[in-house]
This record gives C-alpha cells, structure tokens and sequence, in this order.
C-alpha cells in the first residue's frame, strides 16, 4: 500500500537528515527538501485521478467558480508548503511573506467572481 | 350599462363580453359542471411537469456543486486555508442560486400583472350582471372598492413586496459569506417580520370586503323584494306574473353570474397555481440541498438555503394573498344574494 | 521524481562531510569550505530539474 511506503520513506527521511544535520545543515536541508517533494509527486500523482472526476462533476453543473475554486485550492496547498518550508529553517519572516503573497494571489483569483455577484446585485435590486 | 346587457329570459345567446370572458378561462360551463375530483386530480399533476423543471435544474446543480466544494474542502484539511476556500464555494453557490430566485420573483410579478389585466376585463362585466340579479349595492362594492383594492394590491407587489423580496434574497447572501455576524439573525427577523406584515394585510382586506359584502348584501335583498312588491302593487292584474317573471330572470342571471365567477376561478387558478406549485417546490428544493450542505461541513451554504427557502415560501404567500382576496370577493358576491322569493 | 534520490543526496552528503573533517584535520580548511560548496551545488543541480518537473506537473493538473 502506497501509505504505508509514503510513512517508511518519511522516517528514513528523517533518520537521514537528523544525521547531517550537526555537521552540513546545508544538505540536511536540501534531503529534507527532497523528501518532502518526493512525497509531494507521490500525492499529486494520486490526486490527478481526482481531479479529472471533480472537472466532470462541473462541466456538468456548468458553473464558471471550479476553475476559481481549484486555482485557489492550488494557490493554498503550494503556499502552505513553501511557509513551512522557511519556517523549519528558521525563516519564519520569509515564511510570513510567502503566506501573505499566497492570500493575496489567492483573493485576486476571486476577484472575478465577486465582481460578477456584486453585478447581478445591482442588476436586480431597482 | 343594463341596457348593454339586457337580457331577455329566453334569450339563446350571451352577449359577446360575456362569452369572451367564458371562453378565455379555457374552460366551458359544462366542462365545469361535468368535473369531477379525478379530473381535478389529474390537472393538477398536468401542471406538476412544467413547474419542477426550473425548481429540479437548480437542486441538481446546486447539489452538484456541494459535492465539488466538499471534495475540495477535503483536500484542504484543516489548515487556515480552509476559511478561504469555504469563501470562494459559498460565493459561487450564492450566485448560483440568486439567479434562480429572480427568475422566481420574475415569474410572480408577471402573473400578479396578468390577473390585474384579466380582472380589469372581469370586473365591469361580473358587476354588470350583479347589477341585473338585483345585487345593486354588491355590484357597486364589487366594481368600485374590491377592484380598486386589487389594483392596489397588484401594484404594492410589483413596486413594494417583490423588490422587497429581491433585497431580502441579496441580504441573505450576504449574511452567509460574511459568517459569524449579525446579518443571518437579521435576516431571519427580516422575514417573520414580512410574513407577518402579509398577514395582516390578508386580515385587512378580507375584514373590509367581508363587512362590505355583508353589509351590502342585507341592503340588496331589502332592495330587491321592495321592487318586487312595488311591481306587483303598480301594475294590479299582472303584477304577480311581473313580479314572478322577475324571479325566473334573475335566477336566470344569477346562473350566468356562477358561471362568469367560475370561469374567472378556472382563469386565476391557471395562472396562479403553477407559479404557486413552483415556489412550494424550491421550498422543497432548497431544504433537501440545506440537508446536503450541513451533511457535507458547508454551514455558510446550508444557511444560504434556509433562508433561500423561506424567501421561496414568502413568493408563495404573496401569491396566495393575491389569489384568495380575489377569490373571496368574486364569491362573496356570488353567493351574496340569490335574487330574494 | 524517484525515491532514490534522497539517497543519492544522503549519500553525497556523508561523503562530503567525512572529506570535510579530514581537511580541516590536516589544515586545510579552505578546501573544507571549497569541497562543502562544491558538494551542495552538485545536488542542487541534480535537485533543480526535479523541482521544475514537478510544478510543470502541478501545473498541469491544476490547469494554473
């Protein structure tokens, strides 16, 4: 089962990085990286089936918001991994600036939408 | 006006308004004395098809797009981001269901216009016949204060009741994807406060037509059995024919009245009660999705169909206040007098 | 993006911090600070493709 290969490979990880990480915190840093996008392939890899039955669930509602919705879905996940990224590495400030640049992208997106809502407000109200 | 609608009591043929009105019910006296139950039945689910179709497309996408943002949500877990995420479903559910309740809200401004236009024709003539049974007081209630009750009932719904139906459909928008705040108990009070106004506009108006009826209904068989006494005491050796010939015609006239009223029930009830099925369907329509939604974790949406659903409901009240005012007179001064003995 | 390139780095890792213990032992320490360099731009080079092959990957799938 690929979870529990995902769970061995995060511990081995670990063991590894824990190794280095007194004498070359630098490639301590550059395992843990690898280790995480490893399992970041592994997941997007899982994900893509996902994905495909989700776009055909829209096309059926016919709604323009899943396209916002899974841009903005994908905006939070590589945000979230890039803060903590900074933040295990002592960067919290760095951390704090991506997560902030990601709110923002992630409000721009949806920006269309609400304008379209505030539209059909005013065109409805007299 | 009795001269334009004389009729004598062996007459074969009805006047051309009078038949215009029978006919544009769509129904045929016979039709609606042959009626029965069954038949009633099966109209009624003859109007079921064409009133789901709007009520079952939005329940089908909106459920649709339940699952999508659940699914999303899921993939999100439980970091800060779900906040934004749960933003983003709720606005585009929002929209979603906005634009099917204008159509809604539409759709009851356009048949509360129609009935106006078919009681404008309706009237003039219903209260001429009145005016021939004898019914003189009833017939002037009916075409003065009932008619220009329900031109301003029809024009307090297009320019008062349904934009503020609209304003309450944006609010309650609003309210949801602005969470934790005041604006959904606001909204909620906002509707009990409306359906109770509705309420009392019905008690309202059906007090002073039901007064009005009753008040002019005892004055018209006083009138009534007056002209017939003054009849028969004019006019010695045939007075009692007279009077009796009086009698025959307007039993006649009275039949012609039932008539006129049924066909203007059968010509209301076509317009209203598909609308009427339409709103208790996205009642129905917007429970079963709030269902869905607080199954699924989205309380901002399930909330947007709570209150979706008894703006839905308030569409129907509106209408069946329209309906059952108009409904009411037109049979209080069907069933007001019966010509006298 | 295979799992035995963690090892890879590992590998690459141990190695350059036991030669870097040897020079600074015997002195000669710049060429400790020069190999260490030199280790952490190999494995970034061997890094950087997979980086760029997963977020075209990423991208793909959420049609960013």
């Amino acid at each position: 089962m690929l979870i529990l290969k995902a769970s061995a490979f995060s511990i081995v990880v670990c063991v590894l990085m824990l190794s280095l990480k007194k004498d070359q915190p630098g490639f301590a840093f550059l395992i843990s990286l690898c280790g995480a996008m490893c399992l970041l392939t592994m997941a997007t890899n899982q994900l893509s089936p996902v994905i495909a039955q989700l776009e055909d669930l829209a096309s059926l509602v016919d709604a323009p918001s899943f396209g916002i919705l899974l841009r903005v879905l994908a905006t939070a996940l590589a945000a979230q991994f890039a803060s903590d990224l900074c933040r295990e590495n002592g960067l919290a400030s760095a951390g704090f600036c991506v997560e902030l640049l990601g709110r923002v992208l992630a409000m721009m997106e949806t920006l269309p939408l609400l304008q379209s809502l505030v539209q059909s407000f005013l065109s409805f109200l007299p | 006006m009795m001269a334009v609608f004389a009729l004598p009591a062996d007459a074969e043929e009805l006047p051309q308004e009078i038949q215009s009105i029978l006919d544009s019910g769509g129904i045929t006296l016979q039709d609606t004395l042959s009626t029965t139950f069954s038949d009633l039945l099966d109209k009624l689910i003859g109007w079921i098809p064409d009133a789901l179709h709007q009520p079952w497309e939005m329940t089908r996408r909106a459920n649709l797009f339940l699952l999508i943002s659940c699914g999303i949500s899921l993939l999100a877990g439980h970091s800060s981001w779900k906040k934004c995420l749960d933003a983003v479903c709720v606005l585009g559910f929002g929209t979603l269901c906005l634009s099917s309740m204008m159509e809604l809200v539409d759709q009851v401004a356009i048949t509360a216009k129609t009935c106006q236009a078919y009681l404008t024709g309706f009237v003039p003539v219903y209260s001429g016949v009145a005016l021939l049974a004898g019914q003189t007081a009833g017939a002037t209630v009916y075409s003065n204060l009932f008619y220009a009750m329900s031109a301003f009932l029809s024009i307090a719904i297009e320019k008062i009741l349904l934009p503020i139906l609209q304003i309450y459909f944006c609010f309650s928008v609003s309210a949801a994807i602005w969470n934790d705040s005041g604006l959904g108990e606001a909204a909620n009070l906002f509707a009990r406060c409306f359906s109770g106004l509705l309420k009392c506009c019905g008690a309202v108006f059906s007090l002073i037509l039901g007064l009005q009826n009753v008040l002019a209904g005892c004055s018209d068989h006083a009138a009534l059995r007056l002209g017939k006494n003054a009849v028969s005491a004019a006019v010695p050796i045939v007075g009692n024919v007279a009077a009796a010939a009086m009698s025959s015609v307007a039993a006649a006239v009275h039949l012609l009245k039932g008539s006129l009223a049924l066909a203007a029930v059968a010509a209301l009830a076509a317009a209203f009660v598909p609308v009427l099925l339409q709103c208790s369907l996205y009642w129905l329509a917007f429970s079963s999705t709030g269902i869905v939604a607080a199954a699924g974790g989205q309380k901002q949406c399930s909330q947007i169909c709570k209150l979706f659903g008894e703006g839905a409901r308030l569409c129907g009240a509106v209408l069946m206040l329209y309906f059952f005012m108009v409904i009411l007179s037109t049979m209080l001064l069907l069933l007001g007098g019966n010509g006298g003995t | 993006m295979d799992i035995d390139l963690v090892f890879k780095i590992a590998a690459t890792g141990i190695i350059v911090a036991v030669l870097n213990q040897l020079l600074i032992r015997s002195g000669r320490e710049d060429q400790a600070m020069m190999t260490t360099l030199a280790g952490l731009i190999v494995v970034l080079s061997m890094l950087v493709r997979q980086i760029s092959d997963l977020f075209v990957l990423i991208k793909a799938l959420f049609d960013l």
